[in-house]
């Protein structure tokens, strides 16, 4: 009898703890998408994407000057072990927006990484009128449009500069977008000033906090530095610490944590790589195979990079001038040419948009 | 307007056998589709298609059949082409206009002309009603950015690879004997687009896809470079940005292509510039900012010492930009552009407004005008503002002249006596990126890095006095 009795308490309390544990996190887990409100938001462009957690996505507006969180609601996964496979997706994608491949721009590429299905960034049309589309392609290669009418979102504005004089001429294009630690960062590029524009929103957005505008500065060799924008930068951990792996126009790879990133801190990146000439990175995922961590790069016109970031936070800045390879080593991948996006699907797989002759096709490739 | 010429059933319903129109729908339906696979193998048969039509109106363009190798249930008689490519009267549809629900013309294009025509709603009319009643059965569940038995597709190369291309994004009605298909984006002229009927649709043993299009009007080209900055024919070898300002707005996704920087033996430069994906374009898509590559401006950095500096002292050098760059219309360029300089001596000294001349107005409708002992950056420049006693901007014209020499300022209203103040963006650059007190480069010796928190104050305008009074009045 008191065995079951026991028993019986037993049960209650792993029931106890499970709902505790589900309701909790689901507390938890609710709390940014019940940040967001229902509308419309009106995008001017479309470009850089980012998921934050929840199925939320980052949507980057250079000319609208604005950053938008919108959730997707896509938050299960139906065939996790299925790829992502699609050829010459951007004829496909111009056929669906009625209009011909070379009049679409694929501007972005991320996957969801709790559903594993692929969001794209799409302008359709080239001239001043073109219009932002969000794509969505799913595991067995098809293709929709994410509709924004009545979406939950929530949008900041990103002051165009520090003073109030209106310049319709200036825009900073977003170049990339991240989510750390309930921030979301974003690099920016001026078409006026050479100058880095790197900003911490907190998350959810609030109208008053437009975010923290941080100056970072590239010093090359220990001695001269320049205040050098920013191109496209990852969240990543060092010694459990939450740090930004970023390059700069300039290509050299950089490290800076997280935690600095506050109003008015000059910050120099710790420079760890100098990729050197023609390696300009344009997208980079990090992931850890047989207990190593590396990194994988796109870059603008050789083959998919490979680096190994072991020891990466004992590496000594690079402060002299060095010939030859720099700071962390790498390999090149000489068969994945022509990559224009990367991200990654899941711990073993990445997805790669590559261009063969104005043909773009998704592929799912292992990590290498 | 378009006038397909099928063989189907219009003639029968007008008569009397109403009732029984269904049954021979079926029956005549497949007799004709056997008698026209028969005409489409002798193309001097083309002409005795049967007189009943399927119509297809999209606003008031005149659609073409582009295609003809389409299946003969809608190949076109050559009086129907005649009449459509030189349309003699416009077959109005019996519209409900002014509610929503009703197949119409949007209202842009009925007030407009062609451009937002292009969003026009295509209306296939005329089907046989044994086709519509089947298409309304099965569209009775379906939301409306889905059809079944029609589809609407862009053309491919081959009939195969039409019949898998996505549908185009647009809603789909059904009313009164007519469909009505209302695409999301505007139509595009010259484009193929394919109209695909279902074999379920049509009861055959495959579909059949009618090809169309809206002919594209041929347009010259008319945009042309209007200038280009820094103006000035000698340029420091450290050089960062040229400004390309353009008539009429342009396309993105192909600049770098266009641009090419040559050496005095007409050699391209290789990698030259900055390519950044992103495109750095104004607003409107008119003015474009080209940046020389910073990796091979910046001292001891990997570009630099591979390739060497883009430029270089006591050089000439060639700017070109090609005629093959296409405005937001899809048209090149009137002409090709070339800017020829100098490269001069590098310039690593930060712009100092203290060395800044200022030319007080000598009347009260007189410009104020400022020089400089350099040329500064075109649009960074532009930020100079005049603020009065109450702290208030001053509105007015700003020119700037003299090679980027010279900031002059006509204000809006008459000068008033008093104390102004010129406001300076620290962000304001020379032509080789040096800002306002400090380099483009700072030596961290001579100042280190240990301000933190204090970056923001930094970066806070700077304020020079200015008075303005006349001396005609002394």
């Amino acid at each position: 009898m008191l065995r079951q009795r026991s028993f019986v308490l037993q049960i209650i309390c792993v029931m106890i703890a499970t709902s505790t544990m589900f309701f909790g996190a689901r507390g938890y887990a609710a709390n940014l998408t019940d940040s967001l409100t229902k509308g419309t938001p009106e995008l001017k462009s479309i470009g850089a994407l980012a998921f934050a957690p929840e199925g939320i996505l980052l949507i980057g507006d250079s000319k609208g000057a604005a950053v938008i969180a919108l959730a997707t609601g896509d938050t299960e996964s139906r065939s996790p072990k299925g790829e992502l496979k699609l050829d010459a997706i951007n004829e496909k994608i111009a056929s669906m927006l009625g209009t011909s491949k070379d009049q679409i721009l694929i501007n972005d590429m991320k996957v969801n990484p709790l559903s594993g299905n692929l969001y794209l960034s799409v302008s359709r049309g080239k001239g001043e009128d073109a219009s932002p589309v969000l794509c969505k392609m799913d595991r067995e290669g098809k293709l929709t449009e994410v509709s924004l009418k009545e979406v939950a979102f929530a949008k900041v504005m990103l002051p165009a500069s520090n003073t109030k004089v209106q310049r319709s001429k200036e825009i900073e294009s977003i170049t990339a977008l991240g989510f750390v630690d309930n921030q979301v960062i974003v690099a920016g590029l001026s078409n006026e000033e050479f100058s880095s524009r790197l900003r911490v929103i907190p998350f959810p957005f609030k109208t008053s906090d437009k975010g923290a505008s941080i100056e970072i500065f590239h010093g090359a060799h220990g001695r001269l530095e320049t205040n050098s924008p920013i191109r496209t930068f990852i969240p990543y951990t060092i010694g459990g610490e939450s740090n930004v792996l970023a390059s700069y126009t300039c290509t050299p790879l950089v490290t800076f944590p997280v935690k600095k990133l506050k109003e008015g801190e000059k910050l120099r990146g710790t420079t760890v790589a100098e990729l050197g000439n023609g390696n300009r990175p344009l997208d980079m995922i990090t992931y850890q195979k047989e207990g190593k961590q590396y990194l994988l790069m796109a870059n603008s016109s050789r083959g998919i990079m490979k680096v190994d970031l072991t020891g990466i936070e004992k590496i000594d800045p690079i402060t002299k001038q060095i010939r030859g390879t720099a700071g962390l080593k790498y390999d090149t991948i000489k068969e994945l040419v022509g990559i224009v996006q990367l991200d990654k699907l899941d711990d073993g797989r990445a997805v790669v948009l590559q261009n063969k002759s104005g043909t773009l096709n998704v592929m799912t490739i292992p990590l290498p | 307007m378009l006038i397909f010429n099928t063989a189907l059933l219009n003639t029968i319903l007008n008569n009397r056998i109403r009732n029984l129109a269904s049954y021979f729908c079926i029956y005549i339906f497949f007799w004709l589709i056997g008698s026209l696979s028969a005409f489409q193998k002798s193309p001097e048969n083309n002409k005795k298609i049967a007189p009943t039509k399927i119509r297809l109106e999209l606003g008031s363009f005149p659609l073409a059949n582009i295609d003809q190798s389409a299946p003969a249930i809608l190949t076109l008689s050559s009086h129907d082409l005649q009449s459509l490519l030189h349309p003699t009267k416009t077959v109005k549809p019996n519209l409900n206009k002014g509610t929503n629900s009703s197949i119409s013309e949007s209202n842009e294009n009925r007030k407009n002309g062609s451009e937002t025509g292009l969003r026009s709603t295509l209306i296939i009319k005329d089907l046989p009603k044994s086709m519509f009643q089947k298409l309304a059965l099965a569209q009775s569940k379906k939301p409306q950015n889905e059809m079944k038995l029609i589809r609407l597709v862009v053309g491919a190369k081959t009939e195969e690879d039409s019949l898998l291309q996505p549908n185009i994004l647009g809603d789909w009605q059904i009313q009164q004997e007519k469909i009505g298909f209302r695409p999301r984006f505007p139509w595009q002229p010259g484009l193929r687009y394919g109209l695909i009927l279902d074999k379920d649709l049509l009861s055959t043993s495959a579909p059949q896809i009618i090809y169309w299009q809206i002919p594209a009007s041929a347009s010259k080209p008319s945009t042309r470079i209007s200038s280009v900055y820094p103006t000035r024919n000698k340029l420091p070898e450290n050089q960062l940005k040229f400004y390309i300002y353009f008539s009429a707005p342009m396309s993105r996704g192909e600049a770098y292509e266009h641009i090419h920087l040559k050496n005095e033996k007409g050699e391209t430069i290789e990698r030259a510039f900055l390519t950044l994906e992103e495109e750095l374009w104004d607003q409107q898509q008119m003015r474009f900012t080209l940046l020389i590559d910073p990796g091979r401006i910046k001292q001891g950095l990997k570009p630099r010492e591979d390739l060497g500096p883009v430029l270089e002292k006591g050089k000439r050098y060639v700017l070109e930009i090609d005629h093959h760059w296409r405005d937001g219309q899809g048209n090149k360029l009137s002409k090709s552009f070339r800017k020829s300089f100098e490269a001069i001596e590098a310039d690593n000294n930060p712009p100092e407004p203290l060395d800044w001349k200022i030319i007080p107005p000598k009347t009260a409708r007189d410009k104020l005008i400022i020089t400089f002992p350099k040329p500064m950056d075109y649009t960074l420049i532009q930020r100079l503002e005049l603020i009065d006693e109450q702290n208030k901007r001053l509105e007015g014209e700003i020119e700037i002249t003299n090679e980027e020499t010279a900031w002059n300022f006509k204000p809006r209203f008459p000068w008033q006596i008093g104390n102004y103040q010129l406001r300076i963006d620290k962000a304001i650059e020379d032509l080789a990126g040096n800002r306002i007190r400090r380099k483009f480069e700072i030596d961290i010796t001579d100042s280190p890095l240990q301000n933190s928190g204090q970056a923001k104050d930094q970066n806070l305008p700077i304020l020079l006095p200015i008075r303005i009074q006349w001396v005609k009045s002394k």
